[in-house]
């Protein structure tokens, strides 16, 4: 089989599914599950076919398809994936999986959770491995309905509050894109959308062009990142999404942001994006403080949760905005290294949830001593948060610091001491959630069950192993990175 | 192939006894955890003395392998071993065996006796990676780790109200001496390219490197330095480190772990030496650091305490000898040191064992009940003072003639001046928890003396502590110095010597005098209230952390995060709010131009109650339209 065929069934394989599980009837309710957990698991399978067969010394895109789709319009069905985008296509596939597993205890319209999360997966690896800037509009919008859906349904008691204030946040970031990607087919008056064609042409616009059109597409892809000021969505919808939606929405759909930028930035219209590259910087270390100090002073542990994967993105906007190897380098592993923690911290906040129905950070304390192995693990992905050598956190921050020290030297060491104030959000929190006394009110709290092992345990394993042998990572981002750092330094 | 050249496999070792421990849990027989732990710490013990005297014979082993490639930048990981690593490595095998059958005894009854033994065998783990790496990205990681792992000791007993926030406290100030060391491999990275100590040595060397980046990179090296050997205004974490089980804190918090700032340094001497200015730097916080830590523990009563204050001032000492030039001195001290306060250290955690208290006042008369305690800690406590011909006289000898030979006054004079705190502080702490007649509140009736797993490793380490010193002398002809590659050693003052030991022997004397005989009222110099203040609450330095950092940064936060919801998501809501306005005005003027999907999202919005029914009536539609969609792509696609 062709390996462009591969690819595209990765999108194809979920949507089938989705089809699958939602023509199941009612009273088959009780496989939507296991159907779910089959269909990720293959494309999981699929994405490991896609790494092991991906060349790597190729910085250009590889896997490619196309089909015609609607030829009148300039646009096809263009699939293909280089080393930016093939990390982000197998974390999607790993952390869908994941969320399948952790998504046990849901009881209610079973059919229709697991279609959604299937959709939501074909739509964020369309995301990452499209090539045709319609195509890519489209699973744009399309990753939002089911996030909308999954929100309102199955969320918590401010659900509906949350989930449009999170649909027409981004539903405006979308506007504009939509608005830029228009401009972009209209200035280039190249009659196609394809993002390899245009490349050249939309590189050749005049600067004012590229930077009016780069702001409106940064504008949606700084709403996604999230960049402080334009957050706030964050917050709300991680506290009222349910665990295994966290888990998705933190660790791949955040990364739709920057990887759009690094996707249209130095790729598509690298004049406008060195225009707005101060500003990037900028917000990128606001983030980085603002997010991690947020955090500091949160009494909700979701939330704790929620501010600091801002302040974690902001280590990855920052190396973008460096826009040296090491900076881009650090970004993009940083990219795959956040989502393997924030989705280790989502599953373990709602294993915290699920037992005593509150996120309060007061109602826990000493849990350690009734819930050793869960407590242990929070402990592992504090410090695999704080950024513990060892774990992959450390890779690419540390890489994000060493490449932005050159071009932004005071924010790089901003960003390189605001690691301290990661560490006291996150060990203030263990001091009251793990060690002390123990809340009388969590005596009887249960250990850890062997489906949120299946579902945390591998994170783990995945952040030890990037953490010790990052090349596995690198390898595979290198000579894509090189050539992005080399139209930057040009 | 050379024998060692599977070095590499030594710190794998106790790292594979932690993960068995972590990988287990309870299903480990009890007794297994410390098996393990004392079988792999002994064998790398035996390793490191193959090692050392692999090294003594003028032999030295580099390997290393690619870790991570990217572009033109490749970096390597490696190993070195030499008389420097093969040092450290004895040093810390040693300590860390001697710890670990000590606490078959002292943590016997611990609920959690095997995870003890686990994280010490991660921090061995952790500190050998530290001695063996050939490059310091590879000594910072494990540097790290290291850190985690005192960090897991000092919040051991988790459920006390003091081990939490220490833990926490030492964690984040050493982490932050850490961002300096971080920044310095940044530094680093950006002017050499390499981490590889060979590599950076030669273009020092060279003077490819020099200027104002190298002299950033030394500072900043040493920030990390100061961080981890708890140096002022970094040393504040280290006293309530002491909230961890006992023999914990004497290998981690006294033998080992806070002495790799010295290690850094002397290690990294090659950059110190290239800017003279970055020595003075070093020699001078070391000086402060001596003399302030001699000072406060004239002032704690508590045995730990005490201790702990001791070996931030004997850190001090040795920075004080780095800062002279001598890093061969500040080898030595950290050797004798290591044995002698780790002696100290289990004395005190066999003390606090037989008598559950830690107050010097609620002891007295223990040396009836407790003879082998007593007499190898005053073994450890003469040789800390400096009495000849023990092993604390020699190195500080060598630091003292050092800061004379260098004709840097103050740093002689201070190095005096803390020798003679040195000699009361101890004289002091000596005769309250073992001599003077027990007083009303004291524990130690029924104290007796402890099993012979924790007397045995204080006999050994007394009978170190007594001998090992004579490496370093000329009476061995500085063998030590000679073992570390200097060959000129510095020309021996009798004066000197005799100065010190007169007045480390007067110290002795007067604390003599006081505490035992009444002469003069103990603790006199409480009499006056400044100094009183002064020492025993620690010159305010947690009082100025608290209210010049801490509450600081909180309050930031806290108005950072009512910004974020009154203001930045403040905007938001209004933009919202007037959105609703609108589309109500709008919905007035035409309402039937309001289409389907914004009447279900205002509906959503204004309708409270049993929402969730119209939501799943939704999704079905909307599943719906999904379905047909992808079957037309399906159809596109396979066409």
């Amino acid at each position: 089989m062709a390996m462009g065929t591969v690819l595209a069934w990765t999108i194809l394989l979920p949507l089938v599914g989705g089809v699958a599980i939602a023509l199941i009837p009612q009273s088959g309710s009780k496989f939507a599950r296991p159907v779910a957990l089959l269909v990720t698991g293959v494309v999981l399978a699929m994405a490991t076919w896609l790494w092991i067969s991906f060349n790597p010394a190729d910085p250009g895109m590889q896997f490619e398809i196309v089909r015609d789709w609607v030829p009148g319009l300039g646009t096809a069905f263009h699939l293909g994936v280089d080393g930016l985008s093939l990390p982000m296509l197998f974390l999607t596939a790993f952390l869908s999986l994941l969320a399948v597993i952790a998504s046990a205890r849901i009881s209610e319209f079973t059919r229709e959770y697991f279609t959604l999360i299937l959709l939501l997966e074909a739509g964020l690896i369309g995301v990452f491995i499209a090539l045709d800037l319609i195509l890519f509009y489209v699973f744009w919008e399309v990753v939002l309905i089911p996030m909308f859906f999954l929100i309102n349904i199955w969320g918590g008691p401010r659900r509906r509050y949350a989930a449009i204030k999170f649909f027409l946040y981004t539903l405006a970031g979308s506007l504009a894109m939509l608005g830029g990607i228009i401009s972009l087919f209209l200035a280039t008056g190249a009659q196609t959308f394809d993002m390899i064609a245009l490349a050249p042409q939309a590189a050749r616009l005049s600067l004012a062009a590229q930077t009016a059109i780069f702001t409106a597409i940064a504008f949606a892809l700084a709403i996604k990142v999230p960049m402080v000021p334009l957050h706030t969505w964050l917050p709300d919808a991680h506290v009222e999404a349910p665990t295994a939606v966290s888990v998705l929405l933190a660790g791949v759909l955040l990364k739709m942001g920057s990887y759009g930028f690094l996707r249209f930035g130095p790729q598509l219209l690298p004049d406008g994006f060195e225009r707005l590259v101060p500003l990037i910087a900028l917000l990128g270390v606001v983030s980085i403080v603002y997010g991690a100090a947020c955090a500091l002073v949160q009494t909700d542990l979701k939330k704790l949760i929620a501010y600091s994967s801002v302040s974690h993105m902001g280590y990855v906007m920052l190396g973008i905005a460096a826009g040296t190897a090491a900076g881009v380098l650090g970004a993009s592993v940083q990219m795959f290294s956040h989502g393997l923690i924030a989705g280790m911290a989502f599953l373990l906040v709602g294993a915290y949830y699920e037992r005593a129905h509150t996120r309060e950070i007061s109602a826990f304390g000493g849990t350690a001593r009734v819930a050793p192995i869960l407590a242990g693990t929070l402990v592992f992905m504090s410090f695999a948060s704080l950024g513990l050598p060892g774990m992959s956190g450390f890779i690419g921050e540390f890489m994000v610091v060493t490449g932005s020290f050159g071009p932004f030297t005071t924010y790089s060491a901003i960003a390189a001491f605001a690691v301290v104030l990661t560490a006291g959000y996150l060990l203030w929190m263990l001091r009251r959630v793990v060690f002390g006394q123990l809340n009388e009110a969590r005596a009887d709290m249960p250990d850890m069950t062997r489906t949120e092992a299946a579902a945390i345990f591998p994170l783990c394993i995945a952040t030890l192993c990037i953490g010790v042998f990052p090349q596995v990572l690198v390898g595979v981002m290198e000579a894509s990175v090189e050539s992005v750092a080399k139209i930057l330094g040009a | 192939m050379e024998l060692a050249a599977y070095s590499w496999v030594l710190p794998l070792l106790p790292l594979a006894a932690f993960a068995v421990v972590l990988a287990t849990g309870r299903k480990l027989p009890r007794q297994v955890a410390p098996a393990l732990g004392i079988t792999t710490v002994g064998l790398v013990f035996l390793a490191s003395l193959y090692l050392a005297s692999f090294t003594a014979s003028g032999q030295e082993f580099q390997a290393s392998t690619e870790w991570l490639k990217f572009g033109a930048v490749t970096i390597d990981f490696g190993i070195l071993v030499d008389p420097l690593t093969a040092t450290m490595l004895v040093v810390v095998a040693f300590v860390s065996l001697l710890v670990q059958v000590y606490s078959l005894g002292y943590m016997a009854e611990d609920d959690r006796f095997r995870w003890y033994y686990g994280a010490i065998s991660l921090f061995t783990a952790a500190m050998l990676g530290v001695v063996l790496s050939n490059g310091w990205l590879l000594m910072y990681m494990c540097w790290e780790v290291m850190g985690l792992a005192s960090y897991l000791l000092i919040g051991f007993w988790y459920a006390d109200d003091k081990a939490p926030p220490a833990a926490m406290k030492a964690f984040l100030v050493t982490r932050f001496g850490d961002v300096g060391f971080g920044l310095a491999l940044v530094i680093m990275f950006l002017t050499v390219g390499s981490f590889t100590f060979e590599t950076v040595f030669h273009s020092v060397e060279t003077h490819a490197w020099a200027g104002p980046t190298l002299i950033a990179c030394a500072l900043l090296l040493f920030m990390g330095a100061m961080g981890k050997s708890a140096q002022f205004p970094l040393h504040v974490w280290l006293p309530d480190a002491m909230a961890g089980p006992t023999p914990g804190s004497a290998l981690i918090h006294a033998a080992t772990m806070v002495a790799a700032g010295v290690y850094l340094v002397a290690r990294s001497f090659p950059l110190f030496e290239a800017s003279p200015v970055t020595l003075t730097v070093v020699g001078t916080v070391g000086t402060i650091t001596a003399v302030m830590g001699a000072l406060i523990a004239l002032a704690m009563n508590d045995i730990k305490k005490v201790l702990a204050y001791s070996t931030i001032s004997q850190l001090g000492l040795m920075f004080l000898a780095l800062g002279t030039g001598s890093w061969v001195a500040a080898m030595f001290h950290l050797m004798t040191h290591a044995f002698f306060k780790a002696l100290l250290f289990l004395g005190a955690g066999s003390v606090i064992h037989a008598t559950h208290t830690q107050d010097l006042h609620e002891m007295g008369g223990l040396w009836r009940k407790m003879p082998w305690t007593t007499a190898t800690w005053v073994l450890g406590a003469l040789s800390l003072a400096g009495i000849p011909p023990l092993a604390g006289f020699w190195s500080k000898d060598e630091i003292l003639l050092s800061a004379l030979r260098s004709g840097q006054t103050a740093f002689l004079v201070a190095g005096l001046f803390t020798a003679a705190l040195t000699a009361f502080y101890m004289g002091r702490a000596t005769l309250l928890a073992f001599f003077v007649a027990p007083g009303p509140q004291s524990k130690s009736a029924h104290a007796h003396e402890s099993p012979w797993v924790m007397t045995a490793p204080l006999v050994v380490l007394a009978g170190l502590a007594v001998t090992v010193g004579l490496v370093g002398s000329p009476l061995m002809g500085y063998a030590f110095a000679g073992f570390l590659g200097e060959h000129e050693a510095a020309e021996p003052s009798l004066i000197l010597a005799g100065v010190a030991v007169g007045i480390a022997t007067a110290a002795i004397a007067l604390a003599w005098s006081s505490y035992l005989k009444g002469f003069f009222e103990p603790d006199g110099y409480f009499r006056s209230p400044v100094v009183t203040k002064l020492l025993s609450r620690k010159f305010w330095m947690d009082e100025i952390y608290h209210h010049g950092v801490i509450r600081p940064v909180i309050w930031v936060s806290e108005g950072l995060r009512r910004t974020d919801n009154a203001v930045v998501d403040g905007v938001v809501r209004a933009v919202g709010w007037v959105g609703l306005r609108i589309s109500a005005v709008l919905a007035v003027f035409d309402r039937k131009g309001v289409d389907g999907a914004v009447d279900s999202l205002g509906n959503s919005v204004t309708e409270a109650g049993e929402v969730r029914r119209i939501h799943t009536g939704n999704v079905q539609t909307y599943l719906m339209c999904f379905v047909v969609a992808v079957v037309l792509l399906v159809v596109v696609f396979a066409r």
